[in-house]
C-alpha cells in the first residue's frame, strides 16, 4: 500500500518525462526515418561511390552500440565548437542509429518486389526514378511497415539510454527521485511499470493488426533480417544495368 | 590510436566476460521457458509467456538498475556490477533465446513428432536425439544474432560502474575531452569483437548442418 | 537496300552471357514488319534469353540489335527509344499488384511517353476493351485469373503503341482452357498485322499463326522456315527428335 502512496507522489514529475521520452522518440524518427530511406536507396545504388559509403555507415550504425553513438556525439560535439543541449544530442545519435537500422529494414523491402516488376518497368521505359516512385516504394511499404512498428517500440524502450547523457527523460526522473527519496525499488518499479505497459500495448497493438507478420518484440530486437545476398533482385537488375 | 586502443583494451575482459557469461545464463534458462511456452495446457504457458514478454518490455538499463540498486542492495544481498549485470543481461535474453528456440522447434515437422510417438519414443530420448538436433540446426544462426545483440548491450552496464570498454571511454574522455576519437574506437573495438561471434556461428552451422546430412 | 525490304528488327551476330558464361552464340535473326516468329525449342536451350537481349533487359555480350536499321545500345536515349517501340509480355505476367488494371496499363504511357492522364487513360480503356477486359478495368491484378492477368499484360504492353512484340512463354504459366483466351488474343494481334517475336510451346500456335518457326537448342539457331513447312518437315535430326518429343508428350 505503501509503494501506491509513494507512486502518487512521483506520478507527475513521471509523466513529465515521459512527455520527454516521447517527445526523444518522435524527432529520432523524424530524423531517422527519412535519412534510414535514403540509405537504403543509396546501398542499392548502380554506383560504387555511392553504395559503399551507405552500407559503411548502415553497418557502424548497427554494429557500435547505441550508447556509444550517443557518447560520440555528446562528447565529441563539443570539440567542434558545437554546444548542444543533451536532447538534441540524444536526438541525434538515436536518429542515426534509427536510420542504420531502418535502412536495412528499407532495403529488404525494396528487395522483396520480384525482379520480373523491375524487368517490367524497364521494358516499359520507366525512368529509375519513376520505377521506384511508382512501382517499387509502394510495394515495398506494404512489407516494411510491421517491422517498422516494431523497430519503434524498441527505439521507444531505448531512448532510456539518454539517462546517460542527462536527459530529462523517464529514467532520470526515477533516478533523481531515488536519490532524493532512497526508494529505488518504488521508483524504478514504476519507471519499469510505465515503458512496460506502453510497450506491452504497442505489441498487443501490433499483433492484433498484424497476427501472422508481427514480430514479437524480440523479433524486432533481433537486427532486422539481413537480405538474402545471394538473391537480392535489386542487385540483380543494377548489375544488369551496369553492364 | 593506438594509445586510445591501448586506455580502451583494459575494459575488454569485462565486455567480453559480461557477455559471455550473461549469453550462458540466457541459453540455459531460455530453453525451459521455450519448453513451458509450447505446452499444450495454459496453465503451464501462461507463467512462461508473462515472464518473457516482461522482460522484453521494460528497456535493459531499468532491468540493471533495478537488479543493481534495488534487489542487489539490501542487507542480505549485495551484488557486485558484474553481478547485476550478468543476471539482468541473461534474464533479458533468456527471454529472447526462448523465442529463438521455439521457433526451431516448430521448425520441426509434425511428422517428426509423429513419429518419435509412433515408436513410443520416451520425451527425453525425443527431445535429445530426434527433435533437437534438427532444432539446433534452425537455432544457431539466430543465437549468433543475440549474442551480437547482447555485445552490444553490455555497453550498458558501464552505467552502473562496470568497468568494460565503455567504461573506460567515459573515463579517458573525462580526461582527455577526446570524445570523437576515444569513442570512434571503442565502436570499431566493439564491432571487431563482434566478427569472432559470426564466423563461430556459421563455423558452427555448417557443422551441424553437415553432421545433421550424415546422420 | 529499299526501305521495304529493310527488316524492322535484326539481331547480328548476338552472344549474351551471364558472368562470363556465354548461353546464346552468335544468334542472327531478321523479323520484317508485320512478320510473326515463333521461336521454338527445349528448355534452356536459350530462348528468353535471347528474347530479353532483344530490348536490352540482358544486353547481349556481344553483337548488334539494330531497330529499323538503327543500331540499338550505348546511350541511354536509344535505349529508352529502343524500350517504347519494343513491347514485352513476360511469363509470370508482372503486373503490378498495387495498381488497378487500369492504372497498370496508364502507367507507362503517362510517365513515358508522357501522354497527358485524361488522354492516357482513354487509351488505356481501349487497349483493354481490345483484350476484353474493358470491364475489369478498376480491377486489381490479384483478383483477376491468370488469363486475364496475360490479357492486361498485353494491353498494358500495347499502350506504349510498340512496333513490335515480344512474348517469353505467355501461356505456360496457365491452365490449357485460360491459356487459350490468351492466345485468341495473340491471334488476333497478328491478324492486325503486329509484329511478334514469341517463344512458346504451343506448336498448334507456332504452326496456325507464325509466319516462321525457329528452332534454337544449345544457345544457337539450329533451323528455321515457314511455319507450316519445318514443323511438317524438319530437316535437322536435333529439330526432329524435339518436335517428336513434343508431339508424343
Ligand atoms: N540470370 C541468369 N544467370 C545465369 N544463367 C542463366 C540466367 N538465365 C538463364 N541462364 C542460363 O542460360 C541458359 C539459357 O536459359 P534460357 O534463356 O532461360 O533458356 P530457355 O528460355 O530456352 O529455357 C540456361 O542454361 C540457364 O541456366
Ligand atoms: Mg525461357
Amino acid at each position: 500500500m505503501s509503494m501506491l502512496n509513494e507512486w502518487q507522489d512521483y506520478l507527475p514529475d513521471f509523466l513529465d518525462g515521459l512527455v520527454v521520452t516521447l517527445q526523444l522518440t518522435g524527432v529520432s524518427l523524424l530524423l531517422g526515418l527519412p535519412l534510414g530511406l535514403a540509405l537504403a536507396l543509396a546501398m542499392t545504388a548502380r554506383r560504387r561511390a555511392v553504395r559503399w559509403p551507405a552500407i559503411l555507415l548502415v553497418e557502424v550504425g548497427r554494429g557500435a552500440p547505441a550508447l556509444v553513438v550517443l557518447y560520440f556525439v555528446y562528447y565529441g560535439l563539443p570539440q567542434l565548437s558545437l554546444t548542444w543541449s543533451s536532447f538534441a544530442c540524444a536526438a541525434i545519435a538515436l536518429a542515426f542509429t534509427t536510420s542504420a537500422y531502418t535502412a536495412d529494414i528499407f532495403r529488404a523491402g525494396i528487395n522483396s518486389i520480384p525482379v520480373g516488376h523491375r524487368e517490367a518497368c524497364q521494358a516499359l521505359g520507366l525512368s529509375h526514378g519513376k520505377e521506384l516512385r511508382l512501382v517499387v516504394l509502394p510495394q515495398a511499404i506494404r512489407v516494411v511497415v510491421p517491422p517498422l512498428v516494431g523497430f519503434c517500440i524498441l527505439l521507444y524502450q531505448g531512448t532510456s539510454l539518454a539517462f546517460a547523457v542527462s536527459v530529462p527523460e523517464l529514467l532520470s526522473r526515477a533516478y533523481s527521485q531515488a536519490s532524493i527519496t532512497y526508494q529505488f525499488t518504488a521508483t524504478l518499479t514504476l519507471a519499469g511499470l510505465v515503458y512496460g505497459a506502453i510497450s506491452l500495448a504497442a505489441v498487443a497493438l501490433m499483433r492484433a493488426r498484424w497476427p501472422r507478420r508481427a514480430p514479437t518484440v524480440a523479433g524486432a530486437a533481433l537486427p532486422p533480417e539481413r537480405p538474402d545476398r545471394t538473391n537480392p533482385s535489386w542487385e540483380t537488375t543494377s548489375e544488369r544495368r551496369e553492364r | 590510436m593506438s594509445t586510445i586502443l591501448s586506455e580502451l583494451a583494459a575494459g575488454i575482459p569485462q565486455t567480453i566476460g559480461i557477455t559471455l557469461a550473461s549469453f550462458v545464463v540466457a541459453a540455459v534458462l531460455g530453453l525451459p521457458l521455450a519448453v513451458l511456452r509450447r505446452s499444450e495446457l495454459w496453465l503451464v504457458r501462461l507463467p512462461a509467456v508473462v515472464v518473457v514478454e516482461v522482460l522484453r518490455a521494460v528497456p535493459p538499463i531499468v532491468w540493471l538498475f533495478l537488479i543493481y540498486y534495488s534487489l542487489g542492495s539490501t542487507d542480505q544481498v549485495r551484488l557486485t556490477t558484474l553481478q547485476a549485470a550478468v543476471i539482468g543481461l541473461g534474464l533479458i535474453y533468456a527471454a529472447h533465446l526462448s523465442e529463438a528456440y521455439r521457433a526451431g522447434l516448430d521448425a520441426v515437422p509434425v511428422g517428426q513428432w509423429e513419429a518419435t510417438r509412433a515408436l513410443a519414443l520416451p520425451r527425453a530420448q525425443t527431445y535429445a536425439r530426434v527433435i533437437l538436433p534438427q532444432a539446433l540446426v534452425v537455432v544457431v544462426p539466430p543465437m549468433a544474432t543475440f549474442a551480437i545483440a547482447l555485445l552490444k548491450d553490455s555497453a550498458i552496464a558501464s552505467v552502473i560502474g562496470a568497468t568494460d570498454i565503455t567504461f573506460h571511454a567515459v573515463q579517458l574522455t573525462q580526461q582527455d575531452l577526446n570524445g570523437l576519437g576515444n569513442f570512434t574506437v571503442a565502436g570499431l573495438l566493439y564491432i571487431a569483437l563482434g566478427v569472432p561471434f559470426a564466423l563461430v556461428a556459421r563455423a558452427a552451422d555448417r557443422v551441424l548442418s553437415r553432421r545433421l546430412v550424415g546422420v | 537496300m529499299t526501305a521495304e525490304s529493310r527488316p524492322l528488327l535484326a539481331l547480328d551476330g548476338v552472344c549474351v552471357a551471364y558472368r562470363h558464361h556465354e548461353v546464346v552464340h552468335d544468334v542472327s535473326l531478321e523479323v520484317a514488319s508485320g512478320e510473326v516468329v515463333a521461336l521454338i525449342g527445349p528448355s534452356g536451350a536459350g530462348k528468353s534469353s535471347l528474347l530479353r537481349a532483344i530490348n536490352f533487359l540482358e544486353p547481349p555480350s556481344k553483337g548488334r540489335v539494330l531497330l529499323e536499321g538503327a543500331e540499338v545500345g550505348g546511350s541511354r536515349r536509344s535505349l529508352d527509344a529502343l524500350r517504347r517501340d519494343v513491347g514485352m509480355v513476360f511469363q509470370s505476367f508482372n503486373l503490378f499488384p498495387h495498381l488497378t488494371a487500369l492504372q497498370n496499363v496508364m502507367l507507362a504511357p503517362v510517365h513515358t511517353l508522357g501522354v497527358p492522364p485524361a488522354q492516357a487513360r482513354e487509351r488505356a480503356m481501349q487497349q483493354l476493351t481490345h483484350v476484353g477486359l474493358a470491364d475489369h478495368a478498376h480491377v486489381k491484378p490479384g483478383k483477376c485469373s491468370g488469363g486475364q492477368q496475360q490479357r492486361i499484360a498485353i494491353a498494358r504492353a500495347l499502350a506504349m503503341e510498340p512496333k513490335v512484340m515480344l512474348f517469353d512463354e505467355p501461356t505456360s504459366a496457365l491452365d490449357p482452357e485460360l491459356g487459350a483466351e490468351v492466345l485468341a488474343t495473340m491471334r488476333s494481334l497478328a491478324a492486325e498485322g503486329m509484329t511478334m517475336v514469341v517463344v512458346t510451346h504451343e506448336m498448334h500456335f507456332a504452326e496456325d499463326v507464325a509466319d516462321r518457326v525457329v528452332f534454337m537448342a544449345d544457345g544457337r539457331i539450329v533451323e528455321q522456315n515457314a511455319a507450316g513447312k519445318l514443323m511438317r518437315d524438319p530437316q535437322h535430326p536435333r529439330t526432329q527428335r524435339f518436335l517428336n518429343a513434343v508431339r508424343n508428350r
